[in-house]
């Protein structure tokens, strides 16, 4: 279960291009939801992201994951029971590093770092099986660089890497934004399952308002630090795209876009 | 691949570019590794090549010298000692302390080194006070004549107290000599002021502490402040304080008057040394040798600015010197 | 022309066994620069500390063995000092390793004793004098043989550390900091144990290299930096079709290399003032014949 509480931030504060972004923002994420997250530019939806996972700290307010205040926890320390995954598919895993070695890194994420061997012969088997299911045929590429891999592959790549070891949340930054339609439908129906099985807390920030439809049981939108949308279960079922883009485009009207 | 093939020919080309003699059977190679650019040092590379012409060995007929400048800097020192001791020459001629350590210490009594102008040779660990040297090198020391220079300079200034060195930290040479003025000084009824730097760079701030708190400058042979002596005069000149040289060409650039050690007279002793090596004495059964005469010589030009002028009595023993070019 | 080649072959030796002490020195600068993608500068003070920390112990009659661990650990120190700068205070990386480097300067001097040329006395105990191996060995190998042995041990506990789990970290910390963030790890402390491995490697090459010439001076970390990283580029550029070969072989391999062209012009007879002149254009060659590694990724927007 997440939640914020009063949060304030305010970008270059003192300075003329002060922007106060949030203010007195709540959000209530009950366990096991799969939360969509839309809005225009500058609405907030990136800054939600990395105010959840620690990049940016809040002015004021607070934040609890499970019951428990990290408002003040450094973002390594909570990345350890939550999952990201970017816009920018390299960012997910080392270009440098082969899909095996990759794998081996978030294998070891929840155990002592130490001198034993880093990639573990016994389980380069259970990797290949993991990767399979992807239809991608990564599990015949153990050894190509993840660098070598297209964005699709490595966005897949990095998802299977978050959920290989236990996970509370996972947070979707835009993850198929830089994707070609048919790559973004399989990334979708993957990211589905992978928080089915898992029973995962998502948030998924998109521009992609059908996936924001189709997907997930809670539609948020965001307008400039605020949630102007807000249905859940039943009522976001009911929910129609024609709807939710015409909330869109008049707020991105007032805009000016 | 082809790319680094291509590399390489192009630097082994441009290298062709430069001369590589051929030796010839009785030719022998003797490589010059001077520490420092100073008319000294300078002085003792000519009478060295002057003295080895003495006993028979000329070069272009059956002597080939090569001549390797360090600049005063010791990295570049130690890369001209690898380079004489790995290229197969028959002997080392190093000049100044640091650069006979280096040279002693690279060529590991492979190749017999001849040193000079190094001020304290057992204290640099280039001889043993009391018995041979095991490390195939031997030559000449400039050991400074402290007692004679204090001496003249109580005669030019009968009412100074205080005598200023200034010298190189790291210098072997310089520390002994300083301590030897500490020792004497008393004797002449002096006082030692010390300045100490690690660069030439620091030589023009150090100077105006230790203008203000002496009567006089008095300079050893210490490599890096000889080299830069124009340094010194530039402030000591303006400051009107006389400086006291440790040798002539000092003397000819500004220096009010010096004991003066013949670095020409120096080098050709270590010639001479040279020969005796070459012809088959060992380097470890020579000791090493020492001026045992010195000359004074002063400046006119130089004293009259300072209001100086020398006693009557110690004219004859002075040789004038000029502003020589 | 025969003459040089010669020369070149007279020196070839000399070559191997410079170029074996100095891949320590490489490999220290491959961790940093090559693995941990740091362009770590404190190597130019680090490596004449090594130096002065050795020298200075065995001229008070320390084991080689105990002088050397001690230069390790002062190489140690100073690469966590570079490395706290750079984390905790936030200086970016090329500065911190500057101001280490320039303090170390200084401090290396005191180490010495105030002077700026120290040499080691012939019947003084070093790692290749006066000690039980080197009487066993044949006289004029026992540079080359203690080098060699040194070199490979070296190289061997690298190559293990690198496919332990902390080294596929440190790997992952050069590669892409994202990831190491998102494993939970800290990638402050990666890059801070990172720096001291490597600075502690290239100290141990100054050590070594002083009790092999019996001479400390204190310019000899100037261009150590350079002369490394041209090692590493080397070994790393021209070798990179053979796949299977490890860096750190690749970079031990850049090193004789480099040396051996070093060897070459001077043969060839060039002047030891010109030396850096070469180093550079070599250099130049070897980076603009190839574009050196795939572009990192930098944060999100």
């Amino acid at each position: 279960m997440l939640e914020m509480r009063n949060i304030r931030k305010i970008y270059n504060p003192g300075t003329v291009r002060a922007l106060c972004l949030f203010e007195d923002f709540n959000l209530m994420v009950p366990q096991g939801q799969f939360v969509s997250i839309v809005g225009s530019n500058g609405s907030g939806k990136s800054s939600l992201m990395n105010l959840l996972c620690g990049s940016i700290l809040p002015d004021a307010g607070q934040i609890f994951m499970d019951g428990q205040d990290i408002t003040k926890m450094s973002e390594h320390k909570r990345l350890k029971r939550i999952g990201r995954i970017h816009q920018n598919p390299a960012l997910g895993s080392c270009s440098g590093m082969s899909i095996l070695e990759n794998m081996a890194l978030a294998d070891n994420k929840p155990k002592r770092m130490n001198l034993m061997p880093g990639i573990d012969k016994k389980q380069i088997e259970r990797y290949r099986d993991l990767l399979r299911p992807l239809g991608l045929g990564l599990e015949n590429m153990m050894n190509a660089r993840a660098g070598t891999l297209s964005g699709g592959q490595r966005q897949a790549l990095a998802m299977v890497m978050s959920v290989m070891t236990p996970l509370d949340f996972l947070i979707l930054d835009e993850h198929t934004a830089a994707l070609d339609p048919k790559t973004s439908d399989i990334i979708m129906e993957l990211t589905q399952r992978v928080v089915r099985e898992h029973s995962l807390t998502a948030l998924m920030v998109t521009h992609n308002l059908r996936y924001a439809i189709e997907y997930g049981n809670r539609l948020l939108m965001l307008h400039q630090g605020d949630i102007v949308l807000d249905v859940a279960d039943k009522d976001k079922a009911a929910t129609r795209l024609e709807d939710v883009l015409g909330l869109f485009t008049q707020i991105s009207v007032e805009l000016g876009n | 691949m082809k790319k680094m093939t291509s590399l390489l020919l192009a630097i082994c080309l441009f290298s062709l570019m430069t001369p590589c003699g051929t030796a010839l059977a009785d030719t022998v190679r003797i490589g010059i590794a001077q520490y420092a650019d100073h008319p000294s040092l300078d002085n003792c590379r000519e009478g060295f090549l002057e003295g080895l012409a003495m006993g028979g060995y000329i070069q272009g007929q059956n002597l080939e010298v090569d001549y390797q400048n360090a600049q005063g800097d010791i990295g570049l020192a130690a890369i001209i000692a690898n380079t004489f001791v790995s290229s197969g020459i028959n002997l080392v001629c190093a000049i100044a302390t640091p650069m006979a350590v280096i040279a002693v210490t690279t060529a590991d009594g492979r190749i017999p080194v001849i040193y000079t102008a190094v001020s304290a040779p057992v204290a640099s660990e280039l001889a043993y006070a009391d018995r041979p040297f095991d490390g195939n090198a031997t030559g000449t020391s400039d050991q400074l004549p402290v007692h004679d220079q204090l001496a003249l300079i109580r005669a030019l200034q009968p009412q100074a107290k205080t005598i200023g060195l200034l010298y190189t930290i790291g210098e072997i040479n310089s520390q002994v000599q300083a301590s030897l003025y500490r020792e004497a000084a008393a004797d002449y009824g002096f006082e030692i002021v010390e300045s100490t730097i690690t660069t030439a760079a620091d030589i023009p701030l150090a100077l105006p502490k230790l203008i203000s708190q002496v009567d006089c400058i008095s300079m050893l042979t210490d490599n890096t402040v000889v080299q830069h002596l124009d340094l010194v005069l530039d402030q000591t000149d303006a400051a009107g304080l006389p400086v006291y040289g440790s040798e002539i060409e000092q003397v000819k650039d500004g220096c009010v008057a010096a004991v003066g050690i013949d670095y020409l007279e120096l080098g050709r002793k270590t010639g001479l040394i040279a020969v005796r090596v070459l012809q088959g004495e060992s380097a470890d059964s020579i000791p090493f040798e020492v001026l045992s005469e010195f000359d004074l010589f002063y400046n006119q030009e130089v004293l009259t600015r300072m209001s100086l002028s020398v006693p009557e009595e110690l004219l004859p023993l002075l040789s004038e010197v000029s502003d020589a070019l | 022309m025969a003459s040089s080649l010669y020369a070149f072959y007279l020196a070839l030796p000399s070559t191997l066994e410079q170029g074996l002490i100095y891949a320590l020195l490489a490999l220290g600068v491959m961790i940093t620069y090559l693995i941990l993608d740091f362009p770590d500068l404190t190597v130019d003070g680090s490596f004449p500390l090594g130096g002065a920390v050795s020298t200075a112990l065995i001229l008070q009659g320390v084991s080689p063995a105990l002088a050397l661990l001690a230069a390790t650990a002062s190489g140690m120190a100073a690469g966590l000092c570079t490395g706290l700068i750079h984390v905790k205070l936030k200086i970016r990386a090329l500065f911190s390793g500057i101001i280490m480097m320039t303090a170390l300067y200084s401090i290396n001097l005191r180490i010495a004793g105030g002077s700026s040329l120290l040499s080691i006395p012939r019947t003084s105990v070093t790692l290749f004098r006066n000690n039980a191996l080197v009487r066993l060995l044949p006289q004029d190998t026992q540079i080359l043989i203690i080098s060699l042995i040194l070199v490979v041990m070296v190289k061997i506990i690298i190559d293990l550390m690198l496919q332990t789990r902390f080294g596929l970290l440190l790997r992952a910390t050069g590669d892409n900091e994202q990831v190491v963030t998102a494993l939970a790890r800290n990638k402050g402390n990666m890059k801070i144990a990172g720096l001291i491995i490597a600075n502690g490697l290239v100290a141990l090459c100054g050590g070594v290299l002083t009790q092999q010439q019996r001479l400390f001076e204190i310019s000899m970390g100037t261009g150590a930096m350079v002369l490394a990283l041209a090692s590493v580029i080397i070994g790393v550029n021209s070798l990179k079709r053979f796949e299977w070969l490890r860096p750190t072989t690749k970079t031990i391999i850049g090193t004789l290399v480099y040396k051996a062209c070093y060897s070459l012009a001077i043969s060839l007879g060039l002047r030891p003032g010109d030396m850096k002149l070469v180093t550079a254009l070599l250099f130049l060659g070897i980076l603009s014949a190839w574009i050196f590694k795939p572009r990192r990724v930098t944060h999100d927007a």
